[in-house]
């Protein structure tokens, strides 16, 4: 169906829905107007007094005088014509050309002289190019179509203009022969008479007598008028050969000048300037220098600053963190594969660049002996967790150092061959550059050393064995040389002859194509022998060096290692390759850069799960240092916590979600361990009472996993106010803090850690963490006077069952023991540390309050003014707290110094917080507006009728009104952007089609002639054949000639024979 | 005579047998579990042999009185009797002493035994045997509750009284009643001994207490203690069927029998005021009354009367609570009292405020007084549960206690509140008092708002609290106007607000002292509603995302804005805020497997990372620069 009305609608018509009127409103619009349309434009308001320039709503722009009578569509109808129309032609024409030069057509050609044609063309190209033409071109172009229009007056002479609305001549110009020869001439023509006579009396009784010429014979102005003329073109004349004249002279002293100072110029180059300059330094050095010079000194010294300032050069774009890591593995795996083929004794390719030759057999010794010193200082202090690797320690160090065919190798006592410990320390692979550079050197110097050698000794060999052809090193030129220096060049010996006075000389040709002749013999030396020497003792370095490099491979730390899954896997990797805590260090680095998931996105659940094992290998170490502290410079567990944390942070960095998985992860666990612990205790003791198992059991978390939540904080960012990981981490140190109970010194070390912990995560974002700081008031609650003091001010669960503790409520006099006791206490404030030794420790106690008042005055500090006015609230407690134990008594009070650092955050605290002002009070509810705390009016709204209006924003608020007003406006405008565009399109399928209408006509005519011929000639032989077979005599051969000839012959059956 | 003699010899052998069997109790009691073992198969033969006998009517029960009697008679028959009562006597004698040693099967097979016994010695001689009516022996039950309550290890005592509880008194109706009644009486005794010989009882009465709360509080109906089933000794049939005259005379002697007993009471009960006694005793008596009208009409045996139930009920627990127990009991028995016993209809439950009010003033003033005994936490549960009683008396019972909302108030200064097991029941009675009342003064208000914020400023409130205070303070804040100027204060119109006290506010530019006076106990002299809330500042701070928030709205709402359900704050802990921040990151709080799958389906929130990459695990600057001594 579709199709067959398609075929129905002629190519030429114009698909549906589009306007069809638009041809007929053309024409009307070219006969006669449209009265619709007239009435349509002519809606706008009519105005009373035209005012020029005003704009007159409804009005349609000021071209609309050219056709005051057209209506809009009209004119946008015709400007599509003109403007559409002309650019749909040219559009895919580029060969169109118009000779639009000027006096090439029409009757110019045959006016206009060469010169003449030029020069207009010029004037014309300039006026195109100008660009102050544009700016007075009032009206776009757009808007007439792009076309020259006439003017006359400003107005636009056009169908509408009316001759009879326009007087040429406006006699009311004052000066009206200024200058304008031309009018003179047509008046004078055209009788100057008693018209224009009489036209000069009205113009003279309006304005007066006028100036000038006023009153004298046309004749007399024409002539005093040439004279003048005259004289001023033959004053012109003169100027102008004056100004030639000078204009020579000129030249002339130019060229004169230049000349002389071309003299100058020579005298002042040779000036001797190292004199004024000399002057200078003087002047500057006695500090007598001008003010002018010195303003000048600083210049120049800026200005060579700037000379001199390091030019950065444009480097090439920053690396991202992949390419980065790629790079890292790259390097590591080529460290490794040359290891690796180092002790398979495969030495292709490599320059064994890394193996310094100078490093002597006494000096292992020495450095073993060392060794051995150090490792009975470590098996003294061992921890727990690098015990399996201390014992495959202890059992290296019964190994021996021996000879064997891969040179210095340790045997252990199985015999098996172990790697060197010793090593590791000088062998790291960031090292490599510096050893390398100087192996060179050294390489250079020596071979340089031996060629030295082997010239001396050359020079008592005999002289004779050298033929042609042989190379050989010719000392060039050397009479020629400066101080008798040699210059040694490889060449060849071309010939050899005999001198005058019998010695031997030698034709060399060198090797860069220079030519010597009559070389004595003590400047020429043959080749052969040093190079092989050199090759000797490089061949014996080297292979010196391949042993070393083979030994040193088989005790260095494997570059690249598998990413162990379980936290036993890595201890084990550990524990073979690594003897110190740095190597343990290095070991969990060079993990990480093989594994990245930056290298390999499918590394990513490996690395997640090893995530979790160096959390727990954090953790591991972080219980080591409480049980034996940073365990000496070998195992340095704080450096390891430190390498492991930057560990952490990259791998978090690298993939964010599974760090933060794990770290959740891990948190729960915590979580649920915490819980179970708050369980047991309530089993444990209920009131501390059997202290042996009290001691043992704590409900408080271990070292490892306090300071594991440490380096949560480096992890991720604890300024968020939501944080995925940190906000629990910090709900686990509040339940923590609040709930696990206080039994022991190490409880309350973990206490103020945890503590320390919450003020260090709140303390970027400003926030308080209440827990915290009750705890803290807590605790110094716990050094009061007596037991009902202390348990007054103590507001958590933790703190209440020490408060009931026996234990702590000696604290106090402890205290007070201590700095009686011992010297150190008395000047000197004590630390806390995470050692277990620590607890046990007499300076415990004070210890304790030292470090709860150094995080009493951190709290103060972050809390100081980040809370609007509520400080004193917050710091209330610790406050009231710190006043309780700085009271004195005669037996129990505290030690001077202890009592120096209560009274100092006291001071802390009272200059923080504001206790006992006034302040501002809270202000929360927003405050009533106007219209809420007006009366309400409950009279109607009255509408004036003077001022009625049908208007459809009647009974709108101004805001409203204008709101719809706009949004009118822009509806209006948006459909008539949509109406142009739509029948900008129409226009132009429309002459698409038109075009190919009559592209089409054109061939279909044609094909319409050639099918009328060719039916016209099947008409005829149709009609011939049905006339029969007479008409078709005479043609044809053989067999046809005889059908033919028998009349037999007929193209139809039906034909007439 | 045949007969008799038949008998003679089988009495023979059985008096052999309960020689044979009473005299091996001679022996030590730490013999180890072998011993045990043959003694609790003694125990057994033993009852097995008595529960013959009485089934026998070898075995008979009489009156003192009617004992003497007859033993003039020289009877043989009941010389036998008499000699069969004494060595009967002796075993539980025998029994009791292990119970009192905290031996199971003794236990068990007293309550054998009080099973067969039953006590006939009410009945009048001349009734007929069928006309009488067999029940529990109180005696008997008297001898196991005082054996039990003699226990001296405490988990013991608390498994053997779990065990009287669960196989004698709570399947059993009338078993019931009278282990309740005999508590009272051991508590009576205990408590005389007490007052007289000053001696710890601590011990017994904890016992006593223990049993107590096991017993389930009552029978469930009175169609259950009606019917046969859930008696130890069912009554026969012919009780049924007696005759009004027998069971009223009955009744009557179980009423004398009570009246003394309670007069008893009244003279032991020196504490309790005697103003309160009287009128109970009258609402007793007129209550015994009506029951009696009833029961002609019914028939029925004292401890089937529902009423009956109750009143011993009740004086079983006034009795056993004016002894002194250990805290932990005190706590169980507080918790207790206000949900199974003063529900019950008991006939006067103000008879417990006196007990509710002392237990309140336990928890406030000990910690001025002697912080050794009683510490901090369990003294704040102790006020804490005893003014929970003390409300489910106001609101039921019409009590008048004008220091309610003063004690709790108190009750507030106290952190730990927040920290405790029972905070929810502290929550919920503070929003049953202050949200539910629409009377309240603005002060009292005022001074809860204010000392409820800065609880959770100052005392380490965990952030659960501390979001429920501040849902409690909003809704307090939006439905008492008059609270407005906690959260706004203008500063115009100070001066017309605080006319009171313009001494104080020497200030310029609206700034205002804070006048709140935290340490006064009394909401009238707190001045709370001149001062402002700033702890709602501090608590913006919190680290808490929630809490801050929260803090942020609140005082800021408008008038149409729904108040919080405070039931939903009531919920949190440490652990479900925990977990809920690790669910909002997209964690999850399963297991390794559980995890990932629920990862894959749920959108995991991208983690922020910090940016400074960190040189050492402590840095210089940080929270721990200065006391802790690290490398």
């Amino acid at each position: 169906m579709a199709k067959k009305r398609g075929s129905k609608r002629s190519l030429s018509s114009t698909p549906k829905g589009l306007p069809q009127k638009k041809a007929r409103v053309v024409e009307a619009s070219s006969s006669s107007h449209n009265p619709f349309e007239i009435a349509k434009s002519s809606n706008a308001r009519s105005v009373k007094h035209h005012v020029h320039n005003r704009h007159v709503p409804g009005s349609s722009a000021p071209q609309s005088k050219l056709n005051p009578h057209t209506s809009a569509l009209a004119r946008s109808l015709k400007r599509r014509k003109d403007v559409l129309r002309q650019e749909l032609l040219d559009k895919k024409k580029s060969n169109a050309f118009v000779d639009k030069r000027i006096g090439e057509s029409g009757a110019a050609k045959f006016n206009m002289t060469q010169e003449d044609k030029m020069l207009a063309r010029i004037v014309r190209e300039r006026s195109r190019r100008s660009k102050r033409t544009a700016r007075f071109a009032l009206e776009d172009d757009d808007a007439d179509g792009g076309g020259m229009t006439l003017t006359h007056g400003g107005k636009v002479i056009d169908e509408s203009y009316n001759p009879q609305d326009h007087v040429i001549l406006s006699d009311d110009d004052e000066d009206k022969y200024s200058g304008n020869l031309e009018k003179v001439d047509t008046e004078l023509h055209f009788g100057g008479g008693a018209f224009d006579r009489a036209k000069r009396n009205s113009a003279e009784s309006a304005y007066g007598p006028s100036s000038g010429a006023g009153g004298r014979e046309l004749g007399d102005v024409y002539r005093s008028r040439k004279m003048e003329l005259d004289e001023m073109i033959a004053r012109k004349k003169m100027e102008k050969a004056e100004r030639m004249k000078r204009k020579e002279n000129q030249v002339e002293t130019f060229e004169e000048m230049d000349e002389s100072f071309k003299e100058l110029a020579s005298i002042l180059q040779f000036r001797d300037k190292e004199k004024e300059h000399q002057k200078h330094a003087q002047a500057k050095k006695a500090g007598m220098l001008s003010k002018e010079d010195e303003e000048m000194e600083d210049w120049d010294r800026e200005m060579k600053e700037y000379l001199f300032e390091r030019k950065v050069k444009a480097t090439d774009r920053t690396k991202t963190p992949e390419e980065i890591a790629q790079e890292e593995a790259k390097r590591l795996q080529e460290l490794e594969t040359k290891r690796l083929a180092r002790m398979n004794n495969d030495f292709e390719d490599d320059d064994l660049s890394d193996i310094s030759d100078d490093d002597t057999k006494n000096k292992r010794q020495q450095k073993k002996k060392k060794k051995r010193a150090i490792k009975k200082v470590k098996s003294a202090i061992k921890g727990p967790d690098e015990l399996d690797s201390d014992d495959e320690d202890e059992d290296e160090n019964k190994i021996e150092a021996r000879f064997t065919s891969e040179g210095l190798v340790y045997v252990d006592k199985k015999g098996n061959i172990v790697k060197n410990p010793e090593d590791e320390s000088d062998q790291d692979s960031s090292e490599e550059t510096p050893t390398e550079s100087d192996e060179s050197d050294a390489e250079s110097s020596s071979s340089s050393d031996e060629e030295d050698d082997g010239s001396s000794s050359f020079q008592t060999n005999d002289k004779s064995n050298l033929s042609v052809g042989m190379k050989v090193m010719g000392n060039y030129r050397l009479e020629h040389q400066f101080e008798g220096r040699e210059n040694w060049y490889p060449g060849t010996i071309s010939n050899v002859k005999t001198g005058d006075d019998g010695k031997v000389l030698y034709d060399v040709s060198y090797n860069d194509g220079d030519f010597e002749a009559d070389m004595i013999p003590s400047n020429v030396r043959p080749i052969k022998k040093e190079k092989m020497k050199k090759k000797e003792a490089e061949e014996d370095i080297r292979k010196k060096k391949q042993l070393k490099a083979k030994v040193k491979a088989r005790s260095s730390m494997p570059f690249v290692f598998e990413v162990p899954t379980t936290l036993e896997a890595l201890h084990d990797m550990i524990a073979t390759h690594a003897s110190t805590g740095a190597d343990a260090s290095l070991v969990i680095q060079r993990i990480y850069a093989a594994n990245s998931v930056r290298l390999n996105k499918n590394n990513k659940e490996k690395m997640q799960n090893f995530y979790d094992v160096l959390l727990r290998r954090f953790i591991a170490v972080g219980d080591a240092v409480h049980s034996s502290g940073d365990g000496g410079p070998d195992l340095g567990r704080y450096e390891q916590l430190n390498a492991l944390t930057k560990i952490l942070y990259k791998m978090a960095q690298d993939s964010p979600e599974c760090a933060g998985a794990v770290w959740g992860r891990r948190l729960g666990i915590f979580q649920k361990a915490l819980a179970k612990r708050l369980r047991d205790s309530e089993l444990v003791s209920v009131d501390g009472c059997d202290d042996d198992e009290g001691q043992h059991f704590s409900a408080w978390p271990s070292t490892g996993t306090i300071l594991l939540l440490r380096a949560l904080g480096h992890i991720f960012p604890v300024t968020d106010k939501r944080h995925p990981v940190v906000t629990p981490a910090l709900l686990l140190l509040g339940q923590t803090i609040a709930q696990a109970p206080v039994r022991s010194h190490y409880d309350l070390v973990a206490g103020l850690f945890c503590s320390g912990l919450m003020i260090e995560y709140t303390k970027g974002a400003k926030r308080f963490p209440p827990e915290a700081l009750a705890f803290l008031a807590g605790v110094l609650r716990l050094f009061s006077l007596n037991a009902v003091e202390a348990a007054s001010g103590i507001h958590l669960p933790t703190l209440e069952i020490a408060a009931k503790n026996p234990k702590f409520a000696l604290m106090r006099r402890s205290v007070v023991a201590h700095a009686e006791t011992s010297e150190n206490a008395q000047t000197s404030l004590t630390q806390i540390s995470l050692d277990k030794k620590m607890l046990s420790d007499q300076s415990m106690p004070t210890a304790l309050i030292c470090s709860t008042l150094k995080l009493v005055e951190i709290a103060v500090s972050n809390i100081d003014h980040s809370i609007g006015g509520s400080e004193t609230e917050v710091m209330l407690e610790i406050h009231r707290s710190l006043l309780h134990i700085a009271q004195k008594s005669k037996r129990k009070s505290m030690p001077p110094i202890i009592l120096k650092v209560i009274k100092n955050s006291l001071l802390v605290l009272s200059a923080g917080i504001k206790i006992d002002q006034a302040r501002l009070p809270l202000n929360r509810r927003s405050g009533a507006t106007t219209s809420e705390l007006a009366v309400k009016s409950l009279a109607p709204r009255m509408e004036d009728p003077t001022r009625y209006a049908m208007s459809k924003d009647k009974n709108k608020s101004q805001t409203q009104a204008m709101h719809d007003r706009n949004r009118r406006e822009y509806k209006r405008e948006h459909k008539a952007a949509m109406r142009e565009l739509r029948l900008d399109a129409a226009f132009i399928e429309n002459e698409r089609r038109k075009d190919r209408d009559k592209r089409d006509s054109k061939a279909r005519e044609k094909r319409h002639r050639n099918f009328a011929w060719l039916e016209d000639q099947q008409a005829h032989m149709n009609e011939q054949v049905r006339m029969g077979g007479g008409l078709l005599s005479g043609g044809g051969t053989g067999a046809a000639r005889a059908k033919a000839a028998s009349a037999k012959l007929g193209i139809k059956k039906g034909g007439k024979f | 005579m045949s007969s008799l003699s038949a008998s003679s010899s089988s009495a023979r052998e059985k008096w052999k047998q309960l020689k044979i069997l009473l005299k091996e109790s001679n022996t030590n009691y730490e013999n180890g579990v072998d011993f045990h073992r043959k003694e609790a198969h003694r125990f057994d033969q033993l009852r097995k042999l008595f529960t013959s006998l009485i089934a026998n009517g070898e075995l008979n029960f009489r009156r003192n009185g009617n004992n003497q009697e007859v033993e003039e008679e020289q009877d043989a028959k009941q010389k036998w009797n008499a000699h069969l009562q004494t060595q009967y006597n002796v075993y539980i004698d025998q029994l009791c002493d292990s119970i009192k040693h905290g031996n199971k099967y003794a236990l068990r097979s007293m309550c054998g035994i009080i099973a067969v016994s039953c006590c006939q010695q009410h009945q009048k001689p001349q009734q007929p045997q069928e006309m009488r009516i067999r029940r529990v022996d109180v005696n008997l039950v008297h001898r196991m509750v005082d054996a039990l309550s003699c226990v001296q290890e405490d988990n013991v005592a608390s498994e053997m009284a779990k065990m009287a509880a669960a196989e004698f008194a709570n399947p059993y109706v009338d078993g019931k009643y009278f282990v309740m009644k005999s508590i009272k009486r051991c508590s009576v005794e205990v408590y005389d001994l007490m007052q007289s010989k000053k001696e710890d009882v601590t011990v017994v009465a904890d016992n006593l207490t223990t049993l107590l709360l096991l017993v389930d509080s009552i029978a469930p109906n009175q169609a259950h203690l009606d019917s046969n089933l859930s008696l130890l000794i069912p009554s026969s049939d012919s009780a049924n069927n007696a005759d009004d005259g027998a069971d009223s005379t009955d009744d009557d002697d179980d009423e004398s029998d009570d009246d003394d007993e309670s007069d008893d009471d009244d003279d032991d009960s020196s504490t309790i005021s005697n103003d309160t006694n009287t009128q109970s005793f009258k609402k007793q008596k007129t209550s015994h009354t009506t029951t009696k009208k009833k029961k002609q009409q019914k028939k029925k045996i004292s401890f089937q009367s529902i009423a009956k139930f109750r009143k011993i009920l009740q004086e079983a627990w006034l009795s056993v609570l004016r002894l002194p127990i250990s805290s932990k009991l005190h706590k169980r028995a507080l918790r207790h009292l206000p949900t199974n016993v003063l529900t019950q209809r008991i006939p006067s439950p103000l008879r417990f405020a006196d007990f509710f009010s002392a237990s309140f003033d336990i928890g406030c003033k000990n910690d001025d007084n002697d912080s050794t005994s009683g510490s901090g936490s369990t003294d704040v549960i102790t006020s804490l549960l005893s003014l929970q009683g003390l409300f489910h008396l106001m609101t039921t019972q019409n009590l008048e206690y004008p220091k309610f909302y003063t004690s709790l108030y108190t009750l507030m200064s106290h952190s730990t509140v927040f920290h405790v097991k029972h905070r929810i029941q502290f929550c919920t009675l503070l929003t049953n008092c202050l949200m539910k009342s629409q009377m309240l003064p603005a002060y009292v208000i005022a001074s809860f708002c204010k000392r409820l914020c800065r609880t959770c400023v100052c005392g380490g409130v965990p952030p659960s609290g501390s979001l429920f205070v501040l849902a409690l303070v909003s809704n307090l804040l939006r439905r008492h106007g008059e609270c407005a100027c906690l959260v706004h204060r203008h500063v115009y119109n100070k001066s017309s607000k605080d006319k009171g006290n313009k001494k104080n506010d020497n200030d310029d530019n609206g700034m205002i002292m804070d006048v709140f006076d935290n340490e006064t106990n009394d909401p009238a002299k707190s001045r709370a509603l001149e001062s402002s809330l700033w702890e709602l500042d501090a608590l913006e701070k919190h680290y808490h995302p929630a809490v801050s928030a929260l803090a942020k709205t609140c005082g800021t709402e408008d008038n149409k804005t729904p108040p919080y359900d405070l039931d939903e704050f009531l919920l949190h802990t440490y652990k479900s805020l925990f977990e809920e921040e690790r669910r909002w990151g997209g964690g999850g709080g399963g297991g390794g497997i559980e995890n990932n799958t629920s990862k894959k389906k749920r959108k995991s929130r991208s983690v922020a990372l910090a940016f400074h990459e960190p040189k050492t695990l402590f840095q210089e600057g940080d929270a721990f620069s200065g006391w802790l001594s690290v490398p």
